[in-house]
């Protein structure tokens, strides 16, 4: 059913920048007879939002529709009992078998809508029917079985019959079923690609599959062409225009704050729209910034307001706070609001107009390492000393070649010059090779850390003597030495406690742990590392082969 | 490749006459669309006719003499298949009993027997005991519902695979002809032992006209080409080997018959005057005459000759049409075969924000430097090490540096993130716990050139002069 042009307006108005789009759909839903068998909706950055258009647009052409989120049917009986669910709307009882498989599932749509295919129907004379055992069901539910006999008794025979509803003889909307998420079928629902994309040509009735999805269809189709290619819509982000419309759509507050909101949002999209095209992202950012900067400007009282032009100017720098804060959610909306809004709101007042270059909060660039650092220092702090060794050591381990340990460790300056000698040889390689700092932690075997963490602890873990301060008490080292042989049962018990704690990983599995040495690969980043090795006073830079 | 069109007008005439009811008009066309007309055979070869007279003359000694008939319906998708059989079928409303399988739905022998009980027992009226499958059903409801595992609740409600034999040997007893219609055979075959191809084939070669067995049909619609030789040694030799080829069309002419049959639809509610109607076919064959028309066409022809993909096109070149004029357009069937034909696979590239193309960037210039697998610390530390440069030169622009913005590194880490979500960066090395999230190894894939013209689309300088950094 076409919609009427009220509606039509009411949903081009809702969706702005999606007028061609929705009137497309229009087109092809409002016929069952005209709607393609499978259709394909892909938009790349706001997946949620195109859902939420298609089902208005169901409603708005009468469709009997089910909608499903492919993400939350895990397996094939609960995606067929939600989407048989949606269509009985409650008033029929699902068999069993209708859930069971895809042809108890195309039985159970069949059945549900009252279908059967012309040259598969039961002639008059045969319509006796063995009766099933019936077990006690809710006297207001139709059962299927009674469904099913009342549909053979009609003797409906006319051709149009899964066109025409016999209640009102009105002819029926489309039968959709929109599939959200579509690209989550590949990875839970894998056997059903297939059947779904040809559901029409299975179940023998006129039904309309649709995909929502943020993926195109060729990352989603199975292999080998076993399914029928869709009919494609791409949806294509939003402009400017659109986008200002779309966020400005739930403005519920005081009609006179109306136009600051839509100076807000001008602003909002100015600052971010360069690194988010996603609406429902912005959404989120002015969902948090606004209220409090509402609540502010309705304290002052009229005539004292601070002008709509440069209080927006002011909030620049949070929408660039935001960013970093809101958008990658390493902040919750109160705590970004404490931290962000809450000291240029606070400098906002009617007789000390505020200068927003002196009222900006932090910058966004600086509080993400900042956080970072804080983060190190307090895990540095809740480490006892040994595993702070053991980290520091890993870390090295992870990050330096093993060719460098006998030069970055050794005491003597000799070994260190043939080493080094040894090393300037060889052959140039002709892709230059990805620093391990980029390329990531690389294993190494539980005796290199040990060996490591050893040489650490001797060095930066000795007692001083305090008569001569300065010097090394060569007694104290071994006795040093000794103590930590001594004490490797709870070393090792550390590093196993540590790689519980996921700040080591243990690489290989367990199968073959009797095929040699454990290895380990550093969990940590380097600011970790580096806040730890300043609380245990190493230089990391000097042991480390390449500089971060 | 292409044949020249007898259609083919040098010039346009401007049309002018009635009003055309643009909705009902597209609705009518959509439903050709949909269900599209059988297609009469003309002198250039695309004739299903032979096709469906041979299918009707089997299906006729099936259901008027009883016999026992096989036949495989082959043809590439879209040709038709499907269609051809619904229409002989109809030609014997109601006097067979049609089971439809299909290898996309029952993926074993077990499955398909059970689904061919139900509708034998649908069309009969009685239910068919395949080893007291009923009962079962009913027992075994109270299980269901204890076990979260759907694939051992089903395999206690299939029959088992000795039962096949049982229940395809009473077919022939029922009450009317059977006419089994198995869609992708191919898939059959794949099947343990064959099992229901064997009995099915074996069934309908034992049936002898003059006992008083009712007939059995078997008929195999299948795209694969090499389907028979799929079929083991002896279920082959059991298949009549009669094969039925059904074909796309075959001409350029043909084609655009196809096109100007399924645009000629009109309003099935006859509201439309026939001078409407004449009005809509001569604006029908006006546009494909149109020279642009035609060549748009003739590249999609050889392209695929698939009808449904045409269908597709036409579907999109319909939609576009609005009220003034309400004619179909050049320019919205060449929209149509862009967005439908062999879509690109990233059409979203150039909108993507700026941190997305930073980064497609920097992944464009570690496949450069030889590294097809990088990390998102790799891309990283190029992206910084290129705004590090660009906003080195101590040169403004209206106050503005014109180096590359500055994006914080969490940010840049969400754009990773919605780049492998988009599949356009994929795992190159499988991932797990003991990886990192800025460690893990992924691949590019658009290649240097999508990447190249989603840049110049944004227009945005640096952006490009960066690319292009590593070509020279």
């Amino acid at each position: 059913m076409w919609p009427p042009n009220a509606a039509l307006e009411a949903l081009e108005l809702a969706h702005p920048g999606r007028s061609s789009i929705v009137r497309a759909l229009c087109a092809l839903l409002a016929d069952r007879d005209a709607a393609p068998p499978f259709l394909y909706l892909h938009d790349a950055f706001c997946p949620r939002r195109t859902h939420v258009m298609l089902t208005d647009v169901l409603r708005s052409v009468n469709a009997r529709a089910s909608v499903v989120d492919a993400r939350s049917c895990i397996s094939q009986r609960a995606f067929f009992s939600a989407v048989l669910r949606q269509l009985t709307s409650g008033d029929l009882e699902l068999e069993k078998s209708w859930t069971d498989s895809v042809d108890g599932f195309c039985a159970g749509l069949r059945e549900i809508l009252g279908i059967s295919s012309p040259s598969e129907r039961v002639p008059r004379s045969l319509t006796k029917r063995k009766t099933r055992k019936s077990k006690s069901r809710s006297p207001t539910k139709k059962t299927p079985t009674r469904r099913r006999r009342q549909a053979v008794e009609s003797d409906s025979d006319s051709d149009n019959a899964m066109n025409v509803d016999s209640d009102n003889a009105m002819p029926l909307g489309p039968v959709v079923l929109a599939i959200d998420s579509a690209e989550h079928l590949r990875d839970h629902l894998a056997d059903l690609l297939v059947p779904l994309t040809r559901l029409h040509e299975l179940a023998r009735i006129d039904i309309t599959v649709v995909f929502v999805s943020s993926n195109s269809w060729i990352d989603v189709q199975p292999p080998f062409a076993a399914a029928p290619d869709p009919y494609m819509i791409h949806v294509p982000p939003l402009d400017k225009e659109s986008m200002i419309a779309t966020l400005s759509l739930p403005y519920a507050g005081p009609p006179a704050l109306l136009s600051l909101f839509r100076q807000f949002i001008a602003s909002l999209y100015a600052t971010c729209s360069a690194f988010i095209r996603d609406p429902d992202e912005l959404a989120y950012i002015a969902a948090v910034t606004w209220p409090p900067v509402a609540a502010r400007i309705q304290e002052f009282e009229d005539g004292n307001a601070p002008s709509d032009v440069r209080l927006v100017q002011g909030l620049v720098p949070a929408f660039h706070a935001a960013l970093d804060a809101l958008y990658t959610r390493a902040l919750a909306p109160e705590e970004f609001t404490a931290l962000h809004l809450a000291p240029f709101l606070s400098s906002i007042s009617a007789d000390r107009p505020f200068s927003p270059s002196k009222t900006a909060p932090s910058s966004p660039s600086k509080k993400g390492p900042v956080q970072e650092n804080l983060e190190a220092q307090a895990l540095a702090d809740d480490l006892p000393r040994v595993a702070q060794f053991a980290l520091v050591a890993a870390y090295l381990a992870s990050f330096n070649p093993p060719k460098s340990d006998i030069r970055l460790f050794a005491r003597s300056t000799e070994e260190r010059r043939r080493r080094q000698a040894k090393t300037t040889k060889g052959k140039r390689a002709a892709v230059a090779k990805i620093p391990p700092r980029l390329a990531g932690p690389a294993p190494f075997p539980l005796d290199r850390l040990l060996a490591l963490m050893g040489r650490l602890m001797e060095d930066f873990d000795a007692p001083v003597d305090d008569e001569e301060e300065g010097m090394v008490d060569l007694h104290d080292i071994a006795r040093e030495q000794a103590e930590m042989d001594g004490g490797r049962v709870q070393t090792l018990g550390l590093i196993s406690e540590l790689a519980t704690l996921r700040l080591l990983h243990r690489v290989g599995s367990a199968d073959k742990a009797l095929e040699g040495p454990p290895m380990f690969k550093c969990g940590v980043s380097y600011a970790v590392a580096l806040a730890l090795a300043r609380n245990l006073g190493i230089p990391l830079a000097d042991y480390l082969w390449e500089a971060n | 490749m292409s044949a020249p069109s007898p259609t083919r007008s040098p010039a346009r005439k401007k049309l002018s006459g009635p009003f055309i009811d643009v909705p009902a008009q597209r609705a009518a066309v959509l439903r050709a669309l949909r269900h599209p007309p059988p297609t009469e055979g003309d002198e250039n070869g695309w004739a299903q006719d032979d096709a469906f007279q041979s299918l009707r003359d089997l299906l006729d000694g099936t259901i008027t003499r009883g016999e026992g008939n096989t036949c495989m319906l082959l043809g590439p998708k879209g040709c038709g298949k499907t269609r051809i059989v619904d229409r002989a079928l109809d030609v014997f409303p109601r006097r067979a009993i049609v089971v439809r399988l299909s290898g996309h739905a029952q993926l074993s022998d077990r499955h398909a027997i059970r689904e061919m009980a139900r509708q034998i027992g649908e069309q009969t009226g009685r239910v068919v005991d395949v080893e007291g499958l009923e009962e079962e059903e009913e027992s075994d409801v109270d299980l269901m519902d204890d076990d979260d595992s759907p694939d051992k609740v089903d395999e206690k409600l299939l029959p088992p695979s000795s039962q096949i034999l049982s229940l395809v040997a009473r077919l022939p007893s029922l009450p009317r002809p059977v006419v089994v219609v198995i869609d992708a055979l191919d898939l059959f075959t794949a099947h343990a032992r064959q099992a229901l191809l064997y009995c099915l084939f074996d069934t309908a070669q034992s049936i002898r006209i003059d006992s008083k067995a009712k007939g059995l049909a078997v008929i195999g619609v299948t795209s694969r080409v090499d389907t028979i030789n799929l079929l083991e040694k002896r279920v082959k030799s059991r298949f009549s080997h009669r094969v039925i080829r059904l074909s796309s069309p075959q001409t350029l002419n043909s084609y655009i018959g196809v096109a100007r049959a399924l645009l000629s639809a009109h309003p099935l509610d006859e509201s439309g005057t026939t001078e409407q109607q004449f009005h809509w076919d001569s604006s029908v064959e006006e546009f494909l005459a149109d020279d642009t028309v035609h060549d748009t066409l003739s590249d999609v022809f050889g392209l695929s000759q698939d009808v449904g993909l045409l269908c597709r096109v036409l579907t999109a070149c319909v939609l576009e049409m609005t009220s003034s004029p309400p004619y179909l357009s050049s320019a919205a069937l060449q929209a149509a075969v862009t967005a439908q034909c062999g879509p690109s696979r990233f059409p979203f590239l150039s909108a993507l924000p700026y941190p997305h193309i930073g980064l497609l960037i920097a992944a464009n210039h570690c496949r450069s430097a030889g590294h097809d697998v990088f990390t998102f610390e790799m891309l990283h530390e190029r992206f910084e090490t290129q705004i590090r440069t660009s906003s080195s030169a101590p040169v403004q622009l209206g106050g503005v540096s014109i180096g590359m913005l500055k994006c914080p590194r969490s940010v840049m880490s969400a754009s990773f993130e919605h780049l492998i979500q988009l599949k356009i960066f994929q795992s190159a090395a499988p991932t797990g716990p003991s990886v990192s999230k800025q460690f893990a190894k992924y691949r590019c894939v658009p290649d240097r050139h999508d990447v190249r013209l989603a840049v110049e689309e944004t227009g945005q300088t640096n952006l490009r002069k960066w690319l292009l950094k590593d070509q020279t």
